[in-house]
């Protein structure tokens, strides 16, 4: 297996609160190549965003504690300076965020937001930025470029904003790019569109993207590869077509039963998600579990490769039982 | 621009605004006894009340008052804006470092400003200025050491909440260096009630002017400053009530216009207070 674009292991990420440190992440273990679409699932608090902000080291330091390895291209980025994380930012790993409306600052053009980001990382003078700038939104499908750089954001659809926002990440080729939910502000004809353009630019330049979402449909849509996580872990980690034809772990079957249908009432999983202070002892999606048996609320799971790319942390569930042969 | 001049309030604060300006500017050209204001003496007539010669009367020196005080709002306007500009220039940046960055950093400067704050304005520009000498120059840097932590704390609040603004992230997520964050991003984003409140102190500042120079600190004589010009005139109070008066005047309403103008742009730059505006 060739090296990973991104390679993340034992990532634990602590927050420190008045009620002491509340853990928020803790992942085995997690990867994503080169030319590759791995979504990040899982429901609003389960640490998913954490995972992004720990990979470009933006946690404050006062306030979180970032443990185990973040490898980009053989190198840890965990405890790498403040200043050799600003070469990285925006140039080798850039970031898509949830609300293009507040990610622009208000008081400057697009262009000029643009351009700023070009320079900060490949210098050159104004003008050749300029001349990158407008390749770029061309590069996104926003017509007239020359026109729209001179626009101040609100004066710019959400969907244009979002658009505008990918050429800033794409503006420096960075080899990865983290999508932090970045169509959920988005409606869903434009949500199309914006994935669509997301897919196919990842295509072209070949890049490595973690694409964070709570929304299985633009999974489906988008990714190959998809982690699951619950709680502040990787629980199902699958080819995506996998997950959904036969998903492994009680917790993926669980989300993806829930999901509308015509003519179905909803399936919602049954009881909350555990408070991060007070864990369950065992495996933290027990209490929740139809599966569950005994030894569940006593043993923390494991990932358990099943082969063929797929794993999940469950002890129940067999690998005949998700399709895959030993 | 057109919501501010709908309010007849702020409209007259302009208007004042707008007339002392002009007074300081056109000072040579406006001014019937121009050398009055600058050093010369007409004994001849001394005490003169106002009449057409010598509208608002002359002093104890026979000089024209009303040439003096069109003199006089070209200190005021010049030390105002030099002294909240120095003000600015040293509280601004300070209080964008220290909201952006918190931590140590912020309580130092905070601490700092805390000192400061601690004395009552006036008090501490009359111990700067008795420590600096009496003068002009000094009374402007006194002036500005007495308010630079009002900017600093003004900015520091208003960053802070900036900071957590989306699009700061974005800016540190593309690699964007702290203190560019610091002046391309907070900054720009929290200057515009330090612009309301720079203006509504502009006639503090002629006022705390006006106070040294009253008390000796500020402006020697012969200058034509409002306040020198209230302390020398005060002694004739009785046969000359004149003299004090039109400098008096000066001031109470160049306080007054920069208020008010203050308050229309409050009232124009904050959303909440469109309706009000109406």
């Amino acid at each position: 297996m060739p090296e990973p674009l991104l390679s993340i292991e034992q990532l634990t990420v602590t927050f420190r609160t008045e009620h002491g440190p509340v853990q928020v992440v803790d992942i085995e273990q997690l990867t994503v190549g080169r030319n590759e679409v791995v979504g990040l699932v899982g429901e609003s608090g389960c640490g998913k965003s954490s995972v992004a902000l720990s990979i470009l080291g933006l946690h404050p330091a006062h306030a979180a504690r970032v443990g185990g390895r973040v490898v980009l291209e053989g190198r840890n980025l965990v405890g790498l300076s403040e200043r050799e994380l600003q070469k990285i930012r925006g140039s080798k790993v850039a970031m898509i965020f949830q609300d293009p409306a507040t990610a622009f600052n208000p008081v400057f053009t697009v262009g000029e937001q643009l351009m700023r980001v070009i320079r900060t990382h490949k210098g050159g003078t104004q003008r050749q930025a300029r001349a990158r700038a407008l390749e770029l939104l061309e590069l996104v499908g926003m017509p007239d470029p020359a026109g729209v750089s001179c626009r101040y954001p609100h004066q710019l659809s959400g969907g244009q904003r979002q658009r505008i926002m990918i050429a800033v990440a794409l503006s420096c080729g960075p080899d990865l790019l983290i999508a932090d939910e970045p169509t959920t502000a988005l409606d869903v004809t434009i949500e199309a569109q914006i994935l669509d353009l997301l897919k196919q630019l990842q295509r072209q330049f070949g890049m490595g993207v973690l694409l964070i979402t709570h929304d299985l449909g633009v999974v489906a849509r988008t990714c190959d590869r998809v982690a699951v996580m619950y709680a502040g872990r990787v629980v199902e980690e699958a080819p995506v077509a996998d997950l959904f034809r036969r998903p492994a772990h009680p917790y993926s079957r669980g989300l993806l039963g829930s999901l509308p249908r015509r003519g179905q009432e909803l399936r919602p999983i049954g009881g909350t998600v555990p408070d991060l202070r007070h864990l369950p002892p065992g495996c933290r999606f027990a209490p929740r579990c139809p599966l569950a048996v005994p030894t569940c609320t006593t043993h923390d799971p494991k990932l358990i490769d099943f082969g063929s790319g797929r794993s999940a942390a469950c002890p129940v569930v067999h690998a005949e039982e998700v399709g895959v042969r030993d | 621009m057109k919501r501010l001049l709908k309010n007849p309030l702020s409209l007259a604060g302009l208007v004042i605004v707008v007339i002392l300006l002009l007074a300081a500017l056109l000072a040579p050209v406006l001014a019937p006894f121009p050398d009055h204001a600058l050093g010369g003496v007409n004994p001849v007539a001394r005490f003169h009340p106002p009449d057409g010669t010598y509208w608002m009367g002359t002093d104890d020196l026979g000089r024209d008052i009303f040439s003096r005080v069109l003199y006089g709002a070209r200190i005021s306007v010049w030390t105002g804006v030099l002294a909240i500009g120095l003000a600015l220039v040293l509280g601004v940046p300070l209080g964008a470092v220290a909201g952006t960055f918190g931590g140590a950093v912020d309580e130092l400067i905070m601490r700092i400003t805390d000192i400061f704050l601690s004395f009552p304005p006036l008090l501490l520009a009359i111990a700067i200025g008795a420590m600096l000498g009496p003068s002009l120059s000094n009374t402007m840097i006194a002036i500005a050491l007495a308010w630079w932590p009002w900017y600093t704390r003004l900015i520091r609040g208003e960053a802070t909440s900036v900071r957590e603004r989306p699009f700061v992230e974005a800016a540190r997520a593309a690699g964007v260096r702290p203190l560019v964050i610091v002046f391309r991003h907070i900054l720009p984003n929290t200057i515009a009630p330090v612009i309301v409140q720079a203006s509504m102190d502009f006639g503090s500042v002629v006022l705390t002017l006006a106070s040294l120079s009253f008390l000796g600190l500020g402006a020697q004589v012969p200058t034509p400053e409002w306040g020198l010009m209230i302390n020398t005139g005060r002694t004739y109070f009785v046969n000359a009530p004149w003299y004090v008066t039109y400098p008096g005047l000066a001031i109470f309403l160049t306080v007054l216009g920069f208020n008010l103008l203050g308050d229309g742009l409050r009232e124009v730059l904050d959303p909440k207070g469109v309706k009000r505006s109406a």
